[in-house]
């Protein structure tokens, strides 16, 4: 059904004089359970439809996407005014054949059945097993949310592409609070609902809360840090938006010029992978009907790759990627390469130092040079001479996305998928140590 | 095109019907246009319209919601049985039943009015508009080098429908306008700046004055190449500070605005945007010096966050959120205002329809007081003016921020000296409202898109203030 709007849609935008195009229409429900102090406080459904449009014709390029149910009666007069918009679009010479020269690959949909990701019981269960096993810990309380998501994507082009795929995925985020802003969290992501435990991230919610009570001295400098999967991967969402073409175009990134350089240490690696079995954005095809396939974007610590789709492509005189976004080059899964180390040895290595457990707010003071701070959130631990001895408060860490790439000095052999409040795309991270990270503190 | 009032009806009867103490039905439809220029570059123009139907009910109480952007009769009806079967699926992890302030039930009915239509504003004249920017911003004669610029003009129109089973039927519409910049300067053997900014309000194409946002981005293009030609480093030891209005903004927003959110002081929001270091008993508690008043106001006409009845159909008042110093009152949903044993001073919003309403600021900003900027500096031996900012962040508490200056000079004996480089304030929320020794005339506001909620919800807020004075803070 999804398929027959896309290609009716293509026909009456052909059929307005639109030489090349890209239609979309999405199907997409969530269902999310927030509880907070160890009770539900909201239980959510949003159910989404709607259609995209991705219009060329005679250099203009226009963008457009409404929501749009069976039944509704405006379907002509909203293709139409998009088809009007883009008379007024203004011309790129070079913009001509943009959708031809990508290499388009029919998709047939899997036939998993994906509805019982967005039903409320389940999800509730698994929001009462977590809390249930913090609060075994001993905590206070125990605030999170569970939420299931299933996406159906029809697409086709006006190169003859059609495809259809559906993707789904449950995440978690469990934060356990043990007293006065002592805190500590558990998160996680899968395509496969059996994949969230919520016994054993509520329990190691409420492990780093326990961890977090004994409070230490410190003071603020250069200093080795082990960042847990959930700080490392809303870090490489900057890294990742840093490799977009678009990014770079626009000069904007700290990773222009650098295509090619060494940015990390040789073991270090970060790929967007759409092709993941167990990743929860994976995508067979991406919005122009590009096959996607794994990129390196960072490879043997070289910087190999952005993320391109056919217009930045064509402007860098490169080919697609298969990561359109039709403005924006966007990633599927992000992942991180895995070290050779458990984190009790990673631990154990570390002779002054700090633990985070999570962070957020990461903000830049200026894209080109990569300057940014992020504050530590929840347990960040002080560790010395190999061993935890007490938690600390405040701690920023102001630093450099550059240096802090060059700085990485091992990563742990466990990996997890990440995805909450603060990191939008689902990465597979590790723990990593990095040596000499500015660490700041508010003065009273 | 506006949705039937039966539709809406039928649904909250839908609701009732199945035992639910509360219900609300919330029609809202954004429909808005994107011209964005990128180096001189046009990039594809961007329409999108959103629009849909939610149910929000309370049933024996237990939340729930739901929400499609399908708005037929029975579609809705089909929806209302989703919103309740999800308040029934909490039951077993509801440890607290919601109750709801009681509220007078409002019927009314406002637009916001335009001069020039935003519907008559089409992408042509907005990418003429940002090409004649972006001129501005290559000339020669500039006295600065802007090699990368990002220049977005949108318009928007925002129409809703709310209506409760209590009685209670607002409908709006509210036309937004905002043009947004970014640009990086580079000087040669020096370095870059990098800035953001905006001009937004609600209102007809009027409230985006074309000259005076051009004035704006010349005059700062051209102090950030001056920034990198003769910026020196930062004045250490305890000095004065004098914050312009965009930093006394996203002050009065970050350190005062966030942490006097009742849902996140009632835990709420505690595994997304964080608690609050303020707790229910904090209302009386010395925050500040006598010279800060901070309010949160949403009936100013033509502002960003502009609304006259919140998401519950509660109609909305200035907050005075800090007076003298003190903390005043907190901003209230009906649940947290039942919670504190208060009314609700209408500050729920959604950013979409299929958002649930949550607590949110509007305008807010730190109230006027007597002295010109001049005057302000005057009182300065040996300190800096930061005028705008370009980093910046704050913990979920709310009491652990940094700000870093990107406009910003050194003042010495009162007068303004040369540009300083990146000064840094890392300070606590009491530390700084501690230290606020006087407060300017020269009230301004200023646009964002105030992020929340789980999903995210962005709004449309405006931060603003006067000029403040900061005595004796360190900075970095």
């Amino acid at each position: 059904m999804t398929t027959e709007l896309c290609e009716r849609v293509l026909k009456t935008v052909r059929a307005l004089g639109v030489e090349e195009a890209a239609i979309a229409v999405d199907a997409e429900v969530n269902t999310m359970v927030r509880f907070a102090r160890s009770s539900i406080t909201a239980a959510k459904t949003w159910e989404n439809r709607s259609v995209s449009l991705y219009l060329i014709r005679d250099g203009r390029r226009f963008v457009g996407s409404f929501e749009y149910s069976e039944g509704e009666d405006d379907l002509e007069e909203l293709v139409g005014r998009a088809v009007r918009a883009l008379e007024f679009a203004k011309k790129v010479d070079w913009v001509k054949n943009l959708l031809s020269e990508v290499r388009p690959v029919a998709y047939a949909p899997p036939s998993r059945n994906l509805e019982e990701l967005v039903k409320p019981e389940p999800l509730v269960r698994i929001s009462e097993e977590g809390v249930g096993a913090a609060l075994e810990e001993g905590i206070a309380y125990v605030s999170g949310v569970v939420r299931g998501n299933v996406l159906r994507r029809s697409l086709v082009t006006s190169t003859g592409f059609v495809g259809e795929y559906s993707s789904g995925f449950v995440e978690a985020n469990f934060r356990s609070f043990a007293g006065e802003d002592a805190s500590g969290q558990a998160v996680a992501v899968s395509a496969d609902p059996r994949g969230i435990r919520g016994a054993d991230l509520g329990r190691e919610s409420a492990e780093y809360a326990r961890d977090s009570v004994k409070l230490v001295d410190w003071e603020p400098g250069r200093c080795t840090v082990i960042l847990a999967p959930q700080v490392l991967a809303n870090l490489m969402d900057d890294v990742v938006r840093a490799a977009s073409a678009l990014t770079v175009d626009m000069g904007m990134s700290f990773l222009c010029g650098k295509l090619g350089s060494g940015v990390a240490p040789q073991w270090f690696g970060l790929f967007d992978d759409p092709r993941a079995q167990d990743g929860p954005f994976s995508r067979p095809f991406d919005d122009e009907g590009v096959e996607t396939r794994r990129l390196e974007i960072i490879d043997g610590g070289v910087l190999r790759n952005y993320l391109h789709n056919s217009y930045t492509a064509k402007k860098m005189k490169v080919t697609s990627t298969g990561n359109a976004g039709w403005i924006a080059p966007t990633p599927s899964n992000v992942v991180v390469s895995a070290g050779d180390l458990g984190l009790e040895e990673m631990i154990g290595d570390v002779r002054q130092g700090f633990l985070i457990n999570s962070n957020w707010y990461t903000r830049f003071q200026n894209q080109v040079t990569g300057d940014f701070s992020t504050l530590a959130r929840d347990a960040v631990l002080r560790i010395e001479g190999g061993e935890v001895t007490g938690a600390v408060r405040g701690v920023r860490l102001s630093h450099n996305m550059g240096k802090l790439l060059e700085n990485l000095v091992a990563a742990t052999k466990d990996r997890r998928w990440v995805k909450w409040w603060e990191v939008p795309n689902p990465t597979l991270c590790p723990y990593v140590r990095v040596d000499g990270v500015n660490l700041t503190r508010a003065q009273a | 095109m506006p949705i039937d009032e039966d539709v809406l009806r039928a649904a909250l009867l839908s609701a009732t019907e199945q035992g639910c103490e509360y219900a609300e039905v919330r029609w809202q439809s954004r429909s808005g246009t994107s011209a964005m220029m990128r180096n001189g570059e046009p990039e594809a123009p961007v329409m999108v319209t959103q629009r849909g139907v939610c149910v929000r009910v309370i049933k024996e109480g237990a939340l729930g919601f739901a929400a499609s952007s399908a708005s037929d009769v029975k579609s809705l009806r089909r929806l209302a049985q989703v919103a309740v079967r999800n308040a029934e699926a909490s039951f077993p992890m509801l440890k607290k039943r919601i109750k709801l302030a009681p509220v007078k039930a409002e019927v009314a009915s406002y637009s916001v009015e335009q001069r020039i239509k935003v519907e008559d504003l089409g992408i042509e004249e907005m990418l003429r508009t940002l090409h004649e920017l972006d001129s501005n911003l290559t000339s020669p004669s500039l006295d600065a080098k802007i090699v990368s610029r990002f220049l977005r003009f949108s318009a928007e129109v925002e129409d809703k429908a709310v209506i409760t089973n209590e009685g209670a039927f607002v409908r709006s519409r509210t036309p937004r306008v905002s043009l947004m910049y970014v640009m990086v300067a580079l000087e040669p053997g020096k370095g870059t700046a990098f800035r953001y900014g905006e001009v937004a309000g609600s209102g007809g194409v009027e409230v985006v004055v074309y000259d005076e946002v051009r004035r704006r981005v010349v005059e700062e293009a051209k102090a950030m190449g001056r920034l990198l030609r003769e910026g020196r480093s930062t004045p250490r030891g305890k000095v004065d500070v004098v914050l312009g209005s965009e930093v006394s903004g996203i002050v009065s927003h970050e350190s005062s605005g966030h942490p006097a959110e009742a849902d996140r002081i009632m835990g709420r929001e505690g595994a997304q945007a964080g608690e609050s270091y303020l707790k229910p008993g904090s209302v009386g508690a010395v925050v500040g010096t006598e010279n800060v008043t901070l309010v949160d106001d949403p009936t100013i006409p033509n502002s960003y966050g502009f609304h006259l009845y919140d998401e519950e159909g509660v109609k909305t008042r200035r907050r005075t959120l800090i007076k003298r110093g003190v903390i005043n009152e907190f901003l209230h949903s009906r649940e947290t205002a039942h919670e504190l044993g208060v009314e609700s001073n209408g500050a729920m919003r959604a950013s979409a329809y299929d958002r649930e309403p949550i607590v949110r600021m509007s305008n807010t900003f730190i109230l006027p007081g007597d002295y010109s900027l001049e005057e302000l500096l005057k009182e300065v031996r040996n300190g800096v003016y930061i005028k705008s900012f370009t980093e910046w962040n704050i913990d979920d508490r709310r009491f652990n921020q940094r700000y870093v200056g990107l406009e910003a000079y050194s003042v010495e004996n009162g007068e303004i000296g040369n540009p300083v480089l990146n000064p840094v304030l890392e300070i606590t929320t009491t530390g700084l409202f501690s230290r606020v020794a006087a407060v300017g005339n020269d009230l301004e506001f200023f646009p964002g898109n105030c992020g929340k909620g789980d999903p995210m919800q962005g709004v449309p807020v405006w931060m603003g203030g006067p000029s403040v004075l900061i005595e004796g803070v360190e900075l970095s």
